[in-house]
């Protein structure tokens, strides 16, 4: 039996699709590989909800079967991957992080699953969540039915969420890419804390089918993985119009970066007072630097301003109800005492007593908001901000209290880019782009509905130019 | 990331702008009274946005 490289846990998808296809090793060895790697150390940093072994060597075996006869389907044939236990998958425990709903099973996967499945994709896991997604709020990471996600960087130290255990598993190299989810933060944050490449599709780009609802309106499915190459893989085969999911936007998505715009002729806008004040002192130096290569890779670079409005009020008001409506059953039925977080079980029992008045205001202020962004990417195509302004908090940590002493700027620059960015639906991408106190930090770049290319088009060059999306935690 | 003044974040809790009380509330009854107060902070907060009565909600109904 050929043994796996080290390597191979880290390795790219292209770069394991020609390891299968000239046999360096047969797809059942990898994923027995992955399989062991992910039940070994997958409790290390709570990053597993679920191990699917018996699933995994079976479809491993079918995909041998095909490459033994040259059949090849996809380019993503073979390859391991993990999903966020928010996402159904047919006869398998689907707990959505959260006591309350352990032993939950449903008899239909998700569609994401599907599509991945009928790509010859090897689900290997199901991944740690913060519970509920995280709504409507949390204060500690330990919100989360497997404990708090650790960070593989740093185990005294969170990995992010809600998504945690995708994050944590690609970082690790327990799966070559994980699905997350991002309702407002849970793809870009695990992908800036743990140094991956997380994309956020846009609003509708993506069936929700199959996938525990915490929003209607703002939950997006989408890729974390080790580079934006990965990720327009594999968000090219989840997306697509899904008649099952009222929220489909009807659109496919085909993985072109390369046919977009000239970069030359791309306009980036950015707030100096995000890179100068806003960050952390121990991130400025390398979100310096990662602006600086923005700036050489020739883009058009302006500085960017958001509308002074309550994006955090909004995101809170309409989350808070959503979350309510959806978990009804739960919260009166009293089970919601079961969740971990005490913070997020008052923030459920309060959401069922929004008034409709405040909610309609909310969604109302939201058209405000898209009428907005429309107004500013009519002159600008990218904005760019730094994803957290810092690094990944320690586990004990608060994560609703200031994590510094230091006097907040008055200019909130584009700190609001990720509430404001949710509410409008928009795509976004985090890039690894350095260290502070040795941790990861990232840059998130967002743009138009739909222009995922033009994201990855930015992405791929800057991870062209850099290497931290291939830098591995310490073994 | 910061949200605006007294905002709660889904996913992911964010570092408010405004002071806070530093110790989070003891018991239950005190956390379900901070989560209110947070939602009538919103509130306000969203009182304070003037729309033209045109403005409809971000969402529509199909038939």
């Amino acid at each position: 039996m050929a043994s796996i490289p080290d390597d191979i846990f880290f390795a790219s998808i292209s770069e394991i699709t020609g390891k299968l296809r000239e046999k360096a090793f047969s797809n059942v060895e990898l994923i027995r590989a992955f399989t062991a790697r992910m039940e070994h150390l997958g409790p290390r940093y709570n990053a597993l909800a679920l191990l699917l072994p018996q699933r995994a060597h079976k479809a491993a075996k079918l995909v041998d079967d095909d490459l033994k006869r040259e059949r090849y389907r996809s380019n993503l044939q073979g390859i391991p991957f993990g999903a966020k236990d928010l996402l159904s998958v047919a006869g398998e425990v689907t707990a959505w992080g959260a006591a309350p709903y352990a032993g939950q099973v449903f008899d239909e996967s998700a569609t994401v699953i599907k599509k991945l499945e009928k790509a010859a994709a090897i689900l290997t896991s199901k991944l740690a969540m913060v519970e509920l997604a995280g709504g409507p709020s949390y204060r500690f990471a330990s919100a989360s039915a497997t404990g708090p996600g650790l960070n593989p960087w740093d185990r005294t130290r969170w990995s992010g969420g809600s998504s945690s255990g995708s994050g944590i598993a690609v970082a690790a190299g327990l799966v070559t890419f994980a699905l997350g989810s991002e309702t407002s933060g849970s793809i870009l944050t695990p992908s800036a804390f743990c140094g991956c490449t997380g994309l956020r599709p846009t609003y509708g780009l993506v069936s929700r089918y199959g996938a525990m609802a915490l929003s209607w309106t703002m939950d997006k499915i989408g890729p974390i993985c080790r580079s934006t190459d990965d990720c327009g893989i594999v968000l090219q085969a989840i997306a697509g119009a899904d008649p099952n999911d009222p929220s489909s936007a009807g659109k496919t998505f085909y993985n072109a970066p390369q046919y977009t715009r000239d970069i030359q002729s791309i306009r980036v806008g950015f707030a100096p007072v995000d890179f100068d004040e806003w960050a952390e002192p121990s991130a400025r130096p390398d979100f310096a630097k990662a602006l600086t290569l923005i700036r050489q890779m020739g883009v058009q670079v302006t500085e960017a301003k958001l509308p002074d409005l309550p994006y955090g009020a909004m995101t809170g008001t309409i989350i808070a109800a959503e979350a309510a409506s959806i978990f009804e059953p739960l919260i009166a039925g009293g089970k919601v005492e079961q969740l971990a977080d005490k913070r997020q079980i008052a923030g459920l029992k309060a959401g069922l007593e929004i008034p409709a008045k405040d909610y309609l205001k909310a969604m109302r202020i939201r058209s405000l908001v898209q009428q907005a962004f429309r107004d500013l990417l009519a002159d600008t195509d990218i904005l760019l901000a730094p994803t957290r302004l810092g690094p990944a908090p320690k586990i004990s940590e608060p994560l609703d209290r200031p994590a510094s002493d230091r006097p907040r700027p008055k200019d909130p620059g584009l700190t609001t880019l990720i509430p404001a960015g949710n509410l409008a639906g928009l795509p976004a991408l985090s890039l690894p782009c350095g260290f502070a106190d040795g941790m990861p930090i990232g840059i998130q770049l967002v743009g138009r509905p739909f222009s995922e290319n033009v994201l990855l088009k930015i992405g791929r060059e800057f991870q062209n130019r850099t290497d931290f999306h291939k830098r591995r935690p310490p073994a | 990331m910061l949200a605006t003044p007294g905002a709660l974040l889904a996913q992911t809790p964010t570092q408010p702008q405004t002071a806070l009380p530093q110790n989070p509330p003891q018991g239950p009854e005190a956390e379900l009274n901070a989560a209110r107060e947070q939602r009538q902070r919103n509130a306000e907060l969203l009182a304070k946005v003037a729309l033209p009565m045109a403005t409809e909600p971000a969402s529509y109904f199909k038939a």
